[in-house]
């Protein structure tokens, strides 16, 4: 019989409350090393009891955390830093790699035809895969209609709850389009939303912060999680405190929110002047 | 139970996450802003130099830009984040060989986090609990949580043996738990 343990076979030893606990105290408290450390993180995929055990403490670190004075302020150019690094990269990312390190020059030529004619072969293999997928599957698949907005950056986002809730069930992000009459409302469920009882259908709508006035957005189901915003509905949600999610298409009652969320405006990427 | 105070800061946090999952870069500098000074403070408890924690920070938001995805929605957003925080700046500081500060050069972390006026303002579950316990093992889990210290070093700054360290740490976090759970 082999002796070999997958990690899977590991979590399962890991189901104890007490056992997991004791773990997840020890992570959060920074008490474990590097190596033992990574092999946790290695079975929390694999273990819902210890994942929730580390949830808990992290909040509880979290907590502990935000009753301590601020010592003090990144300084002025850190930002910069991180979003240049952060564009390096992209870019990186997609230019070859130029050298190898630590193999002599005249077997790294040798050594690169050898890459390049695997590229080659990958990307040929890659071009039938993808001329299959398109045969077989002509209209595309949903998500990937949706990935050019999805990298787009949302100009407000409204996280959904139920009330007096902390979770969140649904994030609501509205982009702002070119033109007027071309904005839309994206809806994107947490992975939590599947294990709660939903009604089919949720109208979406936006409360005015200076009159609280409300005003309907749409409906959103199983079929539809996204839809363009007419320019005042677009001018609602900018000057909205907050969303709410109704189960009718009736004015919202108490007895009919599901859910409300705030609404909140994202800053530019880059420093700019407020554009709505 | 919750502090509300911060019902409404770790639900932006949540969302931000999540639009991050949607490589949102906004969303990325609306986090930065809504914590980095938050960041900031919690890794340099532990490094104990600006410069090399400035360098942390950078590395913890760069992190999260690409493995933003590895936020599984259990928990709060925010607890995930301090962690990641707080687990490179203990990596760093092991890789630079520092010491953590001792208790003599920031005596205000102990008393604030469980004076009697910090509980009778603010009597949420964590101050209330700490204050419960006994002071060795309320001593060191907090050097443990706050500046990250291991087991030898926690020994040597409570003037004590590993083991009974070891001892101070498991009671102190069992009873912590125990306490919050109820």
């Amino acid at each position: 019989m082999s002796r070999h343990i997958t990690t899977h076979q590991l979590a399962n030893r890991y189901r104890q409350a007490r056992v997991c606990q004791h773990l997840a105290g020890q992570y959060i408290a920074g008490l474990m090393t590097t190596r033992v450390r990574s092999r946790m993180e290695a079975l929390l995929p694999h273990s819902p009891e210890l994942n929730e055990a580390l949830a808990s403490w992290s909040d509880t670190l979290a907590d502990i955390n935000d009753q301590l004075p601020l010592k003090q302020q990144p300084s002025a150019e850190l930002w910069q830093r991180i979003e240049t690094q952060i564009n390096q990269g992209s870019v990186s990312a997609q230019q070859p790699q130029q050298t190898i390190s630590g193999v002599p020059t005249a077997l790294t030529s040798w050594w690169k035809s050898i890459l390049l004619w695997q590229a080659m072969t990958l990307t040929s293999t890659m071009a039938a895969i993808v001329l299959a997928l398109i045969l077989l599957f002509p209209a595309g698949p949903q998500e990937a209609l949706q990935r050019p907005l999805a990298v787009q950056s949302a100009s407000y986002i409204a996280p959904m709850s139920q009330r007096e809730a902390t979770r969140i069930d649904v994030v609501i992000s509205a982009y702002k389009g070119p033109r007027p009459g071309t904005s839309q409302l994206h809806i994107q469920w947490s992975k939590h939303a599947s294990s709660t009882a939903l009604p089919d259908e949720l109208h979406l709508w936006a409360e005015d912060r200076d009159t609280h006035q409300l005003t309907y957005l749409g409906v959103t189901n199983n079929a539809k999680k996204h839809w363009t915003l007419s320019k005042p509905k677009w001018q609602a949600v900018a000057n909205s405190v907050q969303l709410l999610a109704t189960s009718t298409r009736e004015a919202p009652q108490e007895s009919t929110i599901v859910f409300t969320g705030p609404c909140i405006q994202l800053k530019p990427w880059k420093t700019q002047p407020k554009t709505t | 139970m919750a502090n509300p105070n911060n019902t409404a800061f770790n639900k932006t946090i949540t969302a931000l996450i999540y639009r991050l999952q949607q490589q949102d870069k906004q969303a990325l500098k609306q986090l930065y802003d809504e914590c980095s000074t938050r960041l900031l403070t919690i890794i340099i408890r532990i490094l104990n130099d600006p410069h090399e924690a400035e360098d942390v920070l950078q590395d913890t938001f760069v992190k999260l830009w690409h493995q933003s995805h590895k936020y599984s929605g259990t928990g709060s957003a925010w607890g995930w984040l301090c962690v990641m925080a707080r687990n490179a700046a203990i990596d760093k500081r092991r890789s630079l060989g520092h010491q953590p500060l001792s208790i003599e050069e920031e005596p205000s972390l102990l008393e604030t986090l469980t004076s009697e006026t910090h509980v009778v303002l603010d009597h949420y579950g964590v101050e209330r609990c700490l204050q419960q316990l006994k002071e060795r093992p309320r001593q060191a889990v907090l050097l443990a949580f706050v500046q990250g210290h291991s087991h030898s070093e926690l020994a040597q700054q409570l003037s004590a043996p590993l083991g009974t360290v070891k001892a101070w740490v498991r009671r102190g976090l069992q009873e912590l738990r125990q306490c919050l759970d109820t």
